[in-house]
């Protein structure tokens, strides 16, 4: 596959959140405000670049056993550093964001890209592919969860009070029910459907 | 024993993990195929959960208690858990397993468990039982789940649904079913 196309495929043939439904968590944990989404997305698609650059350049010299220990710890520095820059200059962002910022380091969409056999230009390509496919559907969520649940865009008011909001979307269970129905939509837009991709 | 309970209740129904924290989504979706796995994984998960906890109550002097400084010892914790157990049930869940079980030993929801312990919980046995409160309410939904999914695929469910959609839908309408709790 060319690097074009291994680029491309993170973005909608293989979206980590809508074809392979994987790195769920701040979709539906975090994603009431659109700027979290764009946030937590930037921040997850970093980690990974990063995290695959070191793979790359240890990979000559550890073990496949070693190698997965490599990647945890690389994810940990990483996401710690994120962790503490956000503190220093974003600190009412960390707060929103919770627990969910740490949780980049075991995210399962990271954790699966790390562990694809590719060679290493394939690997950067599809690092950044996936994690702007994955940053973009977090993004759209998020926009979707803010207008319906708080009647924003972006934390400026839209509604003005002329509709009520429908608070329940701004919820977990809300996002549940938002990103299922993204997911149907998506399966009926590409003709897919059908049992879960393991 | 009211704050055994309460503690319970928590975990359970009103902050339950993956309901409520949309933790430990990658188990919802996988580990609920029959009742059988997504109790070896409610089990995996209890295991790990009160293990990692207990760890954190043996470190907590060595701990930092700068938050951005805990997550290194977190993960850590969470990965120390999930490996001891790991080896240790690897071999009784057999290898015919229809799913591979290692992600439900090192996973979002153990770590958010640790990454939550609130900072002012009192140490020792209070700890490990606020694991186990959550980890007994993300085994409950694993359970409940699979069992609706067995259900589900007695049903004509419209294709584009099929699979990861209604699975998200009918966690949402148990979770509006607990919410009621919440208020």
């Amino acid at each position: 596959m060319s690097l074009g196309r291994t680029f491309i495929k993170g973005l909608w043939r293989e979206n980590p959140i809508l074809r392979l439904a994987i790195g769920l968590v701040p979709a539906l944990g975090i994603t009431h405000l659109a700027l979290n989404g764009v946030y937590l997305g930037l921040a997850t698609t970093i980690v990974l670049l990063a995290a695959v650059l070191v793979k790359i350049l240890v990979s000559e010299f550890v073990s496949k056993d070693v190698g997965v220990f490599v990647d945890l710890a690389s994810l940990t520095i990483f996401t710690t550093l994120l962790y503490r820059l956000t503190g220093n200059y974003q600190p009412e962002l960390l707060v929103q964001l919770g627990i969910y910022l740490p949780l980049v380091a075991v995210n399962g969409f990271v954790l699966q890209r790390l562990s694809v056999d590719q060679p290493p230009s394939a690997r950067i390509m599809d690092a950044l592919g996936m994690g702007l496919g994955y940053t973009a559907v977090l993004t759209v969520i998020g926009i979707i969860r803010e207008f319906v649940g708080l009647g924003q865009f972006f934390g400026t008011a839209v509604l003005n009070g002329s509709l009520t909001p429908f608070s329940l979307a701004a919820t977990v269970p809300g996002g549940f029910v938002i990103v299922g129905l993204l997911i149907a939509l998506y399966n009926a837009l590409s003709g897919r459907g059908g049992e879960i991709d393991e | 024993m009211n704050d055994g309970l309460k503690l319970l209740a928590e975990g359970v129904i009103t902050h339950n993990l993956i309901l409520f924290q949309g933790l430990g989504i990658y188990a919802l979706l996988r580990f609920t195929k029959s009742i059988c796995t997504a109790a070896k994984a409610a089990l995996v998960m209890l295991a790990a959960t009160m293990t990692a906890c207990a760890l954190v109550w043996g470190t907590h002097s060595l701990i930092p208690h700068n938050y951005s400084m805990r997550l290194p010892f977190d993960l850590l914790i969470a990965l120390a858990a999930g490996l001891f157990w790991h080896k240790l049930l690897a071999p009784v869940f057999g290898k015919d397993e229809s799913v591979d079980l290692r992600a439900a030993f090192f996973n979002s929801a153990l770590v958010g468990v640790l990454l939550a312990v609130p900072e002012g919980l009192p140490e020792g046995p209070r700890i490990i039982s606020y694991g186990m409160a959550y980890a007994v309410g993300y085994g409950v939904v694993l359970i409940i789940m699979a069992g609706i999914r067995a259900r589900l695929e007695l049903v004509n469910v419209p294709r584009p649904f099929k699979g990861v959609p209604i699975l998200l839908i009918s966690a949402a309408l148990l979770a509006l079913a607990l919410m009621g709790y919440r208020l």
